[in-house]
C-alpha cells in the first residue's frame, strides 16, 4: 500500500509564495498528473515530495509513514529529473544500474533489471555509451530507466517525454503508461501538456499559481471545470466564458458568468428565438472539425461546428448553449453546482 | 589587410615573447646540458651530477617531499573547497583568507617559518615561556633530518595548499546540483556522493591542480634553503649551488633538465591515470 497524503505544504523563495496551503491524496497504485502552466510550482510540489526541497509548513505521508523530515534515500522513491541528470561519468549501463548498487542488489538482478527496463526504453543499444555521446531525447529515456530500474513504491516524473519529437512522444507515452500499470507504481507526473494529462492521468490535480483548483478524473475536470481558471485552461480551444448581458433562461443564484465549451452550442444559419446572431470572424479547417472565433456585442466566442456548414468570415451565424452544458460560475470564478 | 590574417597578427606579439623568453632559454638549458666543458656534446655533464655525492639525497629529498606534501595538500584542499563550495554567506571572504600565504613568496614563507622555528623563534619562547623547555632549543640542525623535513613539510603546506584549493572549488562550482540531487534519491549517502559523484566528476580540476602543484614541488628551493641550508639538499637547491657557488653552466643546466624528466614523467602520469573518456564530460 503506497499511497502518498500532500497535507497543506506551503513553501515561499524569499518573498514569493511559490505554494499556497496544497494538499493531495493520492491513493495506491493510482497515476496522478499535476498540470499547470510554467512556474505555476510544479516542479517544487515534486521536489518537496521527493525531499529534495524542504516545506515550510504542512506534511507528506507515503504509505502511513510521515516523511516530511527525512532525507530524499529514506523515502524510497524514485525520481527522473526535468533536466534528465544523467551521471556524465557513467556508462549508460551503470547509470541505470545506479540506485540498485546503492542498493546493494546481487549483480544477477542489477544486470536483469538493467537491460529489462533498456529494452523497454529502446535504449538496448546505448549501454556502453556516456551520456555525453546520447541526444537529448536518448539521455531523457535513460533518466526514466534508471527510475524504473529500482522499482520503487513512488515514481515521481517531472515532464519525462517533453524533449522528444511528436511521435516518439506518443509512443513513449502509450508505453510508459502500460508499464506503469504492470509496474503498479504510485505515480506523481508533472506536465503542462494538457493532453498528455488527459491520456495519462488517472487524475488530474489542475495547478494554478501555487494552489490545486481542482483535483479530479480527466472527463470531471474536462466536463465540470471547478474553477474558470481550469475552464480556460483545460480543452482546445478553451471554454467560452460568457458574461451576465448574454445570460436567459433560468440563472442560479449567485450565478456571474456562463461557462461553456466551444462543441456544446446548437447551430443554425437562419434566426431562431433565443439563439445569439454572431459575426463569424475567423475560421479554421482541422480536418475533424472548423473552429470558429466569432463576436457579438464585444462578447467573444469559440466554437467547434461540423464541416458541413458552409460558412465565411464576416456572415452570421446563430448559437444556443445545450442546457444540459451550461456551467454556471461565481463573480470569484467558482462553479455553481 | 586580408582578415584571414588577423587572428595570426593578433597573436604574433606573444609568441614572439615566448620564442625569446621562453622557448630560447629552454634550448640555450639543453644545449648547455649537453655541451662539456671543453665544448665537446655528450653526456659528461650528466656524469658529473650522478657521481656527485649530494645528487642521490637531493633526488630522494625532493620526492620524499612531493610524495608526502602533495597528498597531504590534495586531502585538505578537498576537505577545504568541499566546505566552502557549501558555505552560503561570506564564501569568497574566507577564499580570500586562505589564499594570502599565495600571495607570500616562498622565500617571505621560507624567513616567517624560520622566524618561529628558530632557537630564538616564537616556538621556543612561547614553549619556554609556558615552561614545557627549560631552555631554547636548535631544532634546525643537522642532528634533526626528521624535524627539519617536518618543518620544511608544514612550511609548504601552509605556503601552497590554497593553489590547489582554489582550483579544486571553482571545478566544485561546475558541477551541476542535480546529479547530487540524482544521487541522494537513488539512495546515495553524502560519503558515496563524495565518491561517486563529486570526485569524478572533479578529474580535470584535480588533474589540473595536481599537475601544478607536483611540477611547483620539483622545484622547491627558498624553504628548503632556509629551513635546512645544506642538511637538506634537493633537486633545485643543487642547480643554484653548481651555477652559483661552482660556476658550472653545464652542471647546472643538467640538473634542471632532470627537472624538467621528473615533471614530464609525473605530468604523463597524472594525465593517464585521472583521464576523462570521450563523452564523459559535463
Ligand atoms: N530555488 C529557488 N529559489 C527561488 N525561486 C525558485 C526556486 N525554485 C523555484 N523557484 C520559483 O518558484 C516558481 C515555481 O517554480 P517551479 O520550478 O516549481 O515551476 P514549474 O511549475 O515546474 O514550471 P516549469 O513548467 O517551467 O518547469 C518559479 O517562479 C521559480 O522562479
Ligand atoms: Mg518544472
Amino acid at each position: 500500500m503506497t499511497t502518498i497524503t500532500v497535507e497543506n505544504i506551503k513553501k515561499s523563495f524569499g518573498d514569493a509564495d511559490i505554494l499556497k496551503s496544497v494538499s493531495l491524496d493520492i491513493k495506491d497504485q493510482e497515476f496522478t498528473v499535476l498540470l499547470g502552466p510554467s512556474g505555476c510550482g510544479k516542479s517544487t510540489l515534486l521536489r518537496i515530495i521527493a525531499g529534495l526541497e524542504t516545506q515550510d509548513s504542512g506534511t507528506i505521508k507515503i504509505g502511513d509513514r510521515v516523511v516530511s523530515h527525512l532525507p530524499p534515500r529514506e523515502r524510497n522513491v524514485a525520481m527522473v529529473f526535468q533536466n534528465y541528470a544523467v551521471f556524465p561519468h557513467m556508462t549508460v549501463f551503470e547509470n541505470i544500474a545506479f540506485g540498485l548498487r546503492m542498493k546493494k542488489a546481487p549483480e544477477k538482478k542489477i544486470k536483469e533489471n538493467v537491460e529489462r527496463t533498456a529494452a523497454l526504453m529502446h535504449i538496448d543499444h546505448l549501454l556502453k555509451r556516456y551520456s555525453g555521446q546520447l541526444s537529448g531525447g536518448q539521455r531523457q529515456r535513460v533518466a526514466v530507466a534508471r527510475a524504473l530500474a529500482v522499482e520503487p513504491d513512488v515514481l515521481l516524473m517531472d515532464e519525462p517525454l517533453s524533449n522528444l519529437d511528436a511521435l516518439l512522444r506518443l509512443q513513449m507515452r502509450a508505453e510508459l503508461k502500460s508499464v506503469l500499470e504492470a509496474s503498479k507504481t504510485t505515480t506523481v507526473y508533472v506536465t503542462h501538456d494538457q493532453v498528455e494529462a488527459m491520456s495519462l492521468a488517472d487524475r488530474i490535480a489542475v495547478m494554478n499559481s501555487g494552489r490545486i483548483d481542482q483535483y479530479d478524473f480527466p472527463d470531471e475536470i474536462y466536463n465540470n471545470p471547478a474553477t474558470e481558471y481550469v475552464g480556460s485552461f483545460i480543452g482546445n480551444p478553451p471554454m467560452n466564458f460568457i458574461s451576465p448581458d448574454f445570460q436567459v433562461g433560468t440563472v442560479p443564484n449567485g450565478a456571474f458568468q456562463l461557462g461553456i465549451r466551444p462543441e456544446d452550442f446548437h447551430i443554425s444559419k437562419e434566426q431562431r428565438d433565443n439563439y445569439w446572431p454572431i459575426t463569424v470572424l475567423t475560421r479554421e479547417k482541422l480536418g475533424s472539425h472548423q473552429q470558429l472565433s466569432a463576436e457579438l456585442n464585444g462578447q467573444l466566442f469559440r466554437v467547434n461546428i461540423p464541416n458541413e456548414i458552409e460558412i465565411e468570415s464576416g456572415n452570421t451565424l446563430y448559437l444556443m448553449p445545450k442546457e444540459d452544458k451550461k456551467r454556471w460560475y461565481t463573480e470569484g470564478g467558482k462553479i455553481i453546482l | 589587410m586580408n582578415k584571414k590574417y588577423y587572428p595570426y597578427v593578433l597573436i604574433a606579439p606573444s609568441v614572439l615573447f615566448l620564442l625569446i623568453f621562453f622557448v630560447y632559454p629552454f634550448i640555450e638549458v639543453f644545449v648547455q646540458a649537453f655541451t662539456s666543458s671543453d665544448g665537446h656534446v655528450g653526456l659528461s655533464n650528466f656524469e658529473n651530477i650522478f657521481t656527485d655525492y649530494n645528487f642521490l639525497p637531493s633526488l630522494k629529498n625532493t620526492l620524499l617531499l612531493a610524495l608526502v606534501v602533495v597528498p597531504v595538500q590534495l586531502c585538505m584542499a578537498v576537505g577545504m573547497s568541499l566546505m566552502i563550495s557549501k558555505m552560503k554567506k561570506g564564501r569568497d571572504t574566507v577564499l580570500y583568507i586562505l589564499t594570502i600565504p599565495l600571495g607570500v613568496s616562498d622565500l617571505a614563507a621560507g624567513i616567517i617559518w624560520l622566524a618561529i622555528l628558530d632557537q630564538n623563534g616564537f616556538l621556543n619562547s612561547f614553549l619556554f615561556s609556558i615552561g614545557v623547555i627549560d631552555q631554547p632549543e636548535s631544532w634546525l640542525n643537522y642532528q634533526n633530518p626528521i624535524i627539519i623535513f617536518t618543518a620544511v613539510v608544514v612550511a609548504e603546506i601552509w605556503r601552497a595548499t590554497a593553489i590547489l584549493l582554489v582550483i579544486l572549488v571553482s571545478g566544485i562550482g561546475l558541477i551541476p546540483k542535480e546529479y547530487y540531487e540524482a544521487a541522494e534519491i537513488f539512495g546515495a549517502n553524502s560519503w558515496v556522493r563524495l565518491w561517486k559523484v563529486t570526485l569524478p566528476l572533479l578529474r580535470p580540476s584535480l588533474q589540473t591542480a595536481l599537475i601544478l602543484r607536483t611540477l611547483l614541488a620539483f622545484e622547491v628551493f627558498a624553504v628548503v634553503m632556509l629551513l635546512g641550508g645544506s642538511n637538506m639538499p634537493v633537486l633545485m637547491g643543487e642547480t643554484f649551488n653548481w651555477a652559483f657557488n661552482y660556476q658550472d653552466a653545464g652542471a647546472a643546466s643538467a640538473y634542471a633538465v632532470v627537472i624538467l624528466a621528473l615533471s614530464i614523467v609525473f605530468t604523463l602520469f597524472y594525465l593517464r591515470v585521472l583521464r576523462v573518456p570521450k563523452g564523459a564530460r559535463i
